[in-house]
């Protein structure tokens, strides 16, 4: 970080190299579109390089610094942009020919669907955000109060009622299947 | 954080489904990386000149920010000075005020004893030729004031902005000479000189210069204190009314 901090290049590479991918996938959950994850991304380093030369930037945490950042950027393009990506986007790894899928390969791709379906119609906006930085980025209940700007309480809050939904609506899911077996 | 037995199974879900997301497309990680590099030597040039910048501006603002300060801070000194005198003042009101009072009565008091302006040839004429006012100013009226600027060479001054009138026979103060101005005391009638302040009928008549009305050969009238006389007897007494028949 002192080194970061002092526009030292090896650091300032390191920092990319190490954080760019996660914030990308990042982006690429809250927006649904990869090209706009990429110019995101892109985004994200040029602030904190300014944030560096004007002496100013993250201190201690630069993590939780990155994806608060990608966040904001993220909210002010859906402001603008209300087009998104279809979900099959998010579940790319699972495409693909030179392997075969097994079964329960298949029901795992139908499960996963499934979530990230009640995801983006059952949850608010707030609950899926912090679903995806609890349980996707292994943030903490601190570091996430901190990226999104509300209490950890509240956050306590909002992640039980988003569990609560998506355990519904898989729940209901499961019973649909059941009555298609049956 | 402990989670119940159908939560656990969402959040294994969640678990999974971090590791089936897909990865940051390698062509698009190359080009954002390159664009970062230039960036970041764009920032460490723009450092180095906004450095010697910044050496030369923080000093005028850090001198700006100090000028303001010191001026509040005078401000605030000459405000706190002014309420500590006006307290101070409320306080010894009464002594100030006698000071005050004490001031202006000795300003009247030089006033009383400055000597007034004295012209000698009316001066003369007025009083008794006996008691003069020895004035060694020159022939014109000089008023003498009780200060220590510049005088005519005729006048002695003290140094000293009250005047100190010397009588006659009175020794004069250290430092006064001879030529200073002499004032006789009035003497008072009581004296043993024959004036006991009576001086009627002492003052001398103007000639006649008009015509005696036809009467040029006799002597003009004595003046002996008499109210003056008819020619002729006693005044003519109104002749009597005679009766008509």
């Amino acid at each position: 970080m002192k080194a970061a901090q002092k526009l030292d290049e090896e650091a300032l590479t390191a920092i990319f190299d190490q954080f760019a991918p996660a914030i990308y996938k990042y982006t690429l959950r809250l927006c649904h579109d990869s090209i706009v994850a990429d110019n995101i991304v892109g985004d994200v380093f040029a602030q904190l390089l300014e944030q560096f030369g004007a002496g100013k930037g993250p201190r201690t945490n630069l993590r939780s610094y990155l994806y608060q950042t990608a966040y904001h950027l993220v909210v002010d393009r859906s402001r603008d942009n209300q087009h998104n990506a279809p979900l099959e986007v998010a579940m790319g790894a699972y495409e693909g020919g030179q392997f075969s899928p097994t079964q329960s390969q298949i029901e795992e791709r139908v499960m996963m669907e499934a979530l990230i379906s009640a995801m983006n119609t059952e949850l608010t906006e707030d609950q899926r955000h912090v679903i995806i930085l609890r349980f996707l980025e292994d943030f903490s209940l601190k570091e996430t109060a901190e990226i999104i700007g509300k209490e950890v309480n509240n956050i306590k809050v909002i992640q039980n009622r988003g569990i609560a939904k998506l355990r519904k609506a898989m729940g209901l899911h499961l019973e649909e299947e059941d009555d298609d077996e049956w | 954080m402990g989670f119940d037995a159908p939560d656990r199974d969402i959040i294994d879900l969640l678990t999974k489904l971090k590791g089936a997301e897909s990865e940051y497309p390698q062509h698009l990680l190359a080009a954002q990386r390159q664009r970062y590099l230039r960036r970041m030597a764009e920032v460490s040039v723009g450092i180095g000149a906004g450095i010697e910048v910044q050496s030369a501006v923080k000093p005028a603002a850090s001198s700006t920010t100090s000028a303001v300060a010191s001026k509040l801070v005078e401000t605030a000194l000459v405000l706190a000075i002014v309420v500590e005198a006006g307290a101070a003042a409320y306080v010894h009101r009464k002594k100030l005020s006698d000071l005050v009072q004490n001031v202006f009565r000795s300003a009247e008091v030089q006033e009383i004893f400055s000597p007034s302006v004295m012209t000698t040839p009316v001066t003369t004429a007025i009083l008794n030729p006996e008691h003069t006012l020895t004035v060694s100013v020159g022939n014109t009226a000089t008023p003498i004031l009780p200060t220590v600027s510049a005088s005519p060479p005729e006048l002695g001054v003290f140094p000293t902005l009250t005047p100190i009138p010397a009588l006659a026979g009175e020794t004069l103060p250290a430092g006064a000479t001879a030529t200073q101005v002499e004032i006789n005391e009035t003497p008072s009638p009581d004296e043993e000189n024959g004036d006991n302040g009576n001086h009627y009928g002492q003052t001398p008549k103007p000639e006649r210069t008009k015509d005696n009305n036809g009467n040029d050969d006799k002597p003009p009238r004595e003046d002996n204190g008499e109210p003056p006389k008819d020619n002729g007897g006693p005044p003519q007494k109104d002749p009597k009314p005679t009766k008509s028949k």
